[in-house]
């Protein structure tokens, strides 16, 4: 069984993505969220997940920043991260891309969508 | 990035030279209201570097005399012509706000203003924005104006 | 360029992709009523070279359905949850809106949302631009979207 981490400044919309989540037919045994980069960082540190759902826009931490930190810490790199935006083709989503998220999800998105990219990854 | 540093000057500028109105900055401005009653409020988006609103929350003896001061009339009760010439004065703080932040190197643009009226409203959105208020005061009562951003 | 066309294209995508629910619209409206009571009225910003606006404005009720929608569980009444859903669902009908202006050229941003909500209140944006009001409804709610363009 797995674990998630949703990273979204809106505490609605972390329970909108977790919704989702389990219409598309995902079953965490932990669904774990933070409401941005930095916050995430102390969360995975403290239990790692297989695979982090994240917003890009965000206070104090954007997702992009995230990335980049992620990346610098060896016990999280090889964690897979999926954007999720209003926007496509944007270049902070390119960013967040060459940083090596795995995909992006855009929103409005439907629990198809999500299976798609998800059941790629896990 | 926004802090009543730049929202002051901005403001005092609008009103001193723009529309020809004394105004005195709180050092301490009171707690912004959560519900605005009998207010007009005017809003105005922007993004670029960064993304937000102002809003500049006025009582509707403030804003009627604002917008008597823009319009060079004698307004007396909230019309059209007192919501567009609001719309008008959050679009020209707005302007100066944005100026000051380019001088910061950050490039922002505007979108249209919206008005709100009413006797009993909120104005918010996005929980988590920072949020900075200032209160302002003319001789007809105080005013507010708001900034909330993220990134 | 139909902006109507565009808020009802972008209103249905997201409710039928986020929400699984089918919205119809009906004609633009002629004469717009500026004045809402016990309602929640979400407006987001498009600023740059061309500025507008989108608002989806909501009897409380009718939100509170809407946020329902959103997290699969009861919603008794206006709280946090309701304003960033709406804030979120205005975001999402901007965004989709800016795709299509874009295709036609346009060059946009988004601003953040911003909710008003109150017993008795007047939105409106003031200014010579095109603007267009459409009513939508499902079961037995209805709203409605509102697109300034300049």
């Amino acid at each position: 069984m797995s674990k998630i981490l949703i990273i979204d400044d809106s505490s609605t919309m972390r329970k909108i993505v977790g919704r989702a989540l389990r219409q598309a037919g995902f079953e965490f045994e932990k669904t774990l969220e933070a409401a941005d980069g930095q916050q995430a960082l102390d969360v995975l540190r403290e239990t790692p997940v297989d695979i982090i759902l994240s917003d890009i826009n965000m206070p104090n931490m954007n997702g992009v920043e995230f990335l980049q930190a992620k990346n610098d810490d060896p016990a999280l790199q090889s964690i897979p991260v999926v954007m999720i935006s209003t926007e496509t083709g944007s270049d902070i989503l390119n960013q967040a891309l060459e940083l090596g998220a795995k995909g992006s999800i855009k929103k409005p998105f439907t629990p198809d969508l999500i299976k798609e990219v998800l059941g790629k990854i896990l | 990035m926004f802090n009543s540093s730049i929202i002051a000057p901005a403001v005092r500028e609008i009103f001193e030279f723009m529309i020809g109105m004394d105004l005195t900055v709180h050092a301490d401005s009171s707690p912004l209201p959560g519900y605005h009653l009998n207010s007009v409020s005017a809003v105005i988006g922007f993004s670029g570097a960064t993304r937000g609103m102002v809003a500049i929350h006025c009582p509707e003896q403030v804003a009627l005399a604002i917008s008597s001061a823009l319009l060079d009339t004698n307004e007396t009760e909230v019309t059209a012509d007192v919501r567009d010439a609001m719309g008008e004065v959050a679009n020209m703080v707005a302007g100066g706000i944005k100026a000051a932040a380019t001088e910061q190197g950050a490039e922002l643009e505007l979108s249209i203003p919206t008005t709100v009226c009413g006797e009993r409203y909120s104005v918010g959105g996005f929980p988590s924005a920072k949020k900075t208020a200032v209160e302002f005061s003319i001789k007809e009562g105080n005013f507010f104006v708001e900034i909330r951003y993220v990134g | 360029m139909n902006l109507a066309q565009y808020i009802v294209e972008a209103t249905q995508e997201v409710f039928t992709t986020m929400l699984m629910e089918e919205v119809s619209a009906g004609a633009p409206l002629e004469t717009r009523n500026e004045r809402f009571s016990d309602s929640i009225s979400s407006i987001v910003g498009m600023a740059g070279a061309n500025k507008g606006a989108v608002a989806v404005h909501s009897p409380v009720n009718v939100a509170c359905r809407i946020t329902e929608l959103f997290l699969g569980m009861e919603v008794e009444s206006l709280d946090d949850d309701v304003k960033d859903a709406m804030g979120e669902l205005a975001n999402m009908i901007t965004g989709n809106v800016k795709g299509k202006l874009e295709e036609q050229g346009q060059d946009i941003r988004l601003s953040i949302p911003t909710t008003v909500d109150g017993d008795n209140y007047t939105v409106e944006c003031p200014g010579k631009h095109e603007g267009t009001i459409v009513p939508f409804s499902f079961q037995d709610c209805r709203f409605l979207v509102e697109i300034h363009f300049e």
